[in-house]
């Protein structure tokens, strides 16, 4: 008959330590010896944890190879080399790089798989580019993309720092970007189209987003005021 | 084997149909009920026993299958598996794998565990499958002559269709009562794997404990009940520094309507109460707590409030729009309302079976009983307490990896002077 000294439970013989508080029991007068039979056996029904996502990488990537082949085949029938197979090939690769590097990769680095989703998705407007023989990659897709990712990348990692808890300063870093990210838009359009620096439709979303912005950071400041409204808020 | 009902085919009761919606693939809705008998078990005899105690229970031998707007329950002509019993009891229950049934009958050393899906039974249904299915084993080894009756049923006779009628349809009233309440304290802890349940069984003298919740003027259960809410309480207290931001602390107590509506049914018919303390108004005595549980089981617990909360989800279940809505939009629905609500409302669930009574003839070949309830979807930590001679078996299972709220409930009992002694399905050798 042992007993836990810091729960004070009478242990049952099966017990080697306490299973409430994992403090091994030592009584020297009768030394734990593992019992012929155990309240449960040791056979463990397992559960399968969780999708194999290698496996499932592996099947997703069997499923996109197969537009990649029947398109290179068309063109090569036709006689015509890459041709249009290319947009359907870019296409794929930057699919891959945006799904399928996530689910192949051990260990889980959001901030360079968004970089490497921004490459993906800059080589593949690129080629769209060549192929359609158009001028707009650098001076309007390059750019928009880049600020896109750019700034996806600073609001991630900005939100990875601010304390658990903060997410209506959370809020207000997402709404800072999306302003900013219309703002940048609107510049480079504006650039490309006729050759002047205007802000017009950009403001529209700004000033919104920036007041909105302001108002959670400072309730998010003010733990009294953000109690009371979730206190008036309660149902 | 004896022949078994054919043709006959049932509608989920109505407590039934949230689990079949709600179930994921590492959760079903479970609870089990196993006997320690005098002797090991003899597997051939306990598959001949399950043979021949099926044909009487009409109701477990049914498979789920999908209708185009309900789900119901269809006859399962095999023959369930007997499994070996595992370290992890009431871990999900597939059903392909189960043979389609909705039930599973383990044995392990002297030990005979049923583990049932929520869909088929309550507690007292799965209660009366149990010790049949015990008596039959001990008739088929032992020649033991158990007399039958309406706990242990007679397999010789034929099953009456009121056993698994749907008393909720039956006793459901006009009159109807929210079911509104804020949502309680959810006790924090890291999750192990699905297949990680932690299974910790205190052994109570269960005369200690009446003498003391006979001495506060309360049942045992409401008793259990406002140690239980005071250890939750503690537990937030420690975890939550502002007293603002407290949170209810609320237990589930579910409540055997056969007390309140006589039915022979053998499907579900229990109903809840939420007895709580509103832990922001500060820390209260057990005695405070106890004397709260009381009159809130007094006013919760009547005939015409439950009729009232369980009519709710019959009008619900007969609403035309709602039945003529196709499963898989009824499914989504019922899901997101499960998950919105199912157990959000209380921070853990304490079911207390009462004593089980056995006679003599059995009762000479049956060690112990012992009652487990699955974990929940959400409440990680559940606890379930059952009778038998003298002791009390009070059994938690836990997904976290901490044991806060044990620890915190036995400590507190041996505080109040009550010994327990503790067994777990803790795997120490292989440490």
């Amino acid at each position: 008959m042992s007993y836990c000294v810091n729960c004070g439970v009478e242990l049952a013989e099966s017990e080697k330590c306490c299973p409430l508080c994992q403090t091994e029991v030592v009584n020297p007068r009768s030394p734990w010896k593992e019992p012929s039979t155990r309240p449960y056996p040791p056979r463990l029904e397992r559960l399968m944890k969780r999708i194999d996502r290698r496996y499932l990488a592996l099947i997703l990537g069997a499923f996109l190879l197969l537009p990649v082949f029947i398109t290179l085949l068309c063109d090569f029938l036709t006689g015509e080399g890459l041709s249009w197979s290319l947009y359907v090939l870019s296409a794929s690769v930057m699919l891959a790089v945006w799904i399928l590097l996530p689910l192949w990769a051990k260990q889980f680095h959001l901030l360079s798989f968004l970089a490497l989703d921004g490459l993906a998705a800059l080589l593949f407007l690129a080629v769209v580019e060549r192929l359609s023989e158009g001028s707009w990659f650098l001076p309007l897709a390059a750019p928009i993309t880049l600020c896109f990712f750019s700034a996806l990348l600073l609001l991630v990692w900005l939100c990875r720092r601010s304390p658990a808890g903060r997410w209506l300063s959370r809020i207000a870093l997402g709404l800072l970007f999306c302003s900013v990210f219309c703002l940048l838009v609107e510049l480079i359009v504006a650039l490309y189209l006729s050759h002047q620096l205007v802000l017009n439709w950009s403001l529209f979303v700004l000033l919104p987003c920036l007041i909105l912005a302001l108002a959670a950071r400072i309730l998010d400041s003010k733990q009294k005021l953000k109690d009371e409204i979730l206190k008036r808020m309660f149902y | 084997m004896e022949k078994r009902a054919e043709g006959i085919w049932m509608k989920l009761d109505n407590a039934a149909k949230i689990y079949p919606a709600a179930m994921r693939r590492d959760w079903t809705a479970i609870f089990r009920f196993s006997m320690n008998l005098t002797e090991p078990v003899d597997p051939q005899v306990l598959a001949e026993a399950v043979r021949s105690t099926l044909p009487r229970f009409p109701s477990f031998s049914v498979r789920l299958r999908r209708g185009v707007f309900w789900f119901y329950l269809d006859q399962n002509p095999g023959e369930p598996e007997l499994q070996q019993d595992v370290a992890n009891p009431c871990v999900r229950m597939k059903l392909r794998e189960n043979r389609h049934f909705m039930f599973r009958v383990r044995y392990y050393d002297t030990r005979i565990a049923v583990e049932f899906f929520h869909v088929l039974c309550d507690g007292t249904g799965g209660l009366c499958f149990t010790k049949t299915l015990v008596a039959e084993y001990l008739r088929l080894k032992y020649g033991a002559e158990i007399p039958r009756g309406r706990e242990i049923l007679d397999c010789r006779e034929a099953p009456r269709p009121e056993e698994w009628e749907d008393a909720f349809l039956k006793y459901a009233g006009k009159q109807t009562r929210s079911r509104q309440e804020p949502d309680a304290y959810f006790l924090p802890g890291i999750s192990e794997p699905p297949d990680g349940i932690h299974v910790i069984t205190g052994m109570i003298p269960v005369r200690e404990v009446l003498s003391r919740s006979k001495a506060l003027g309360v049942t045992l259960t409401e008793y259990l009940t406002a140690v239980l809410i005071q250890s939750v309480d503690a537990i937030q207290r420690r975890h939550v520094r502002r007293e603002s931001r407290l949170k209810p602390v609320k237990v589930c107590i579910p409540v055997n309507l056969r007390a309140f509506f006589p039915s022979p049914t053998l499907r579900n018919f229990s109903f809840f109460v939420n007895p709580g303390i509103e832990a922001r108004l500060g820390a209260c005595s057990l005695e405070e707590i106890a004397a709260l549980v009381h009159h809130q089981m007094g006013l919760e617990a009547t005939e015409k409030n439950l009729r009232a909360r369980f009519s709710v989800n019959v009008r619900s279940e007969r609403n035309p729009i709602l039945r003529v809505t196709p499963l898989f939009l009824k499914n989504l629905v019922m899901r997101a309302v499960f998950y919105r609500v199912g157990d959000r409302k209380t921070s853990t669930t304490l079911t207390n079976l009462g004593r089980v009574e056995l006679p003599q003839e059995m009762a000479r070949y049956v060690q112990r009983v012992d009652l487990v309830l699955g974990p929940l979807s959400r409440n990680r930590a559940v606890s379930a307490a059952i009778t038998y001679g003298d002791t009390l078996y009070y059994t938690f299972t836990n997904t976290m990896k901490n044991r806060e709220l044990e620890r915190e409930f036995f400590c507190r009992l041996v505080q109040l002077g009550i010994p327990v002694k503790v067994e777990s399905n803790e795997q120490w050798s292989e440490r």
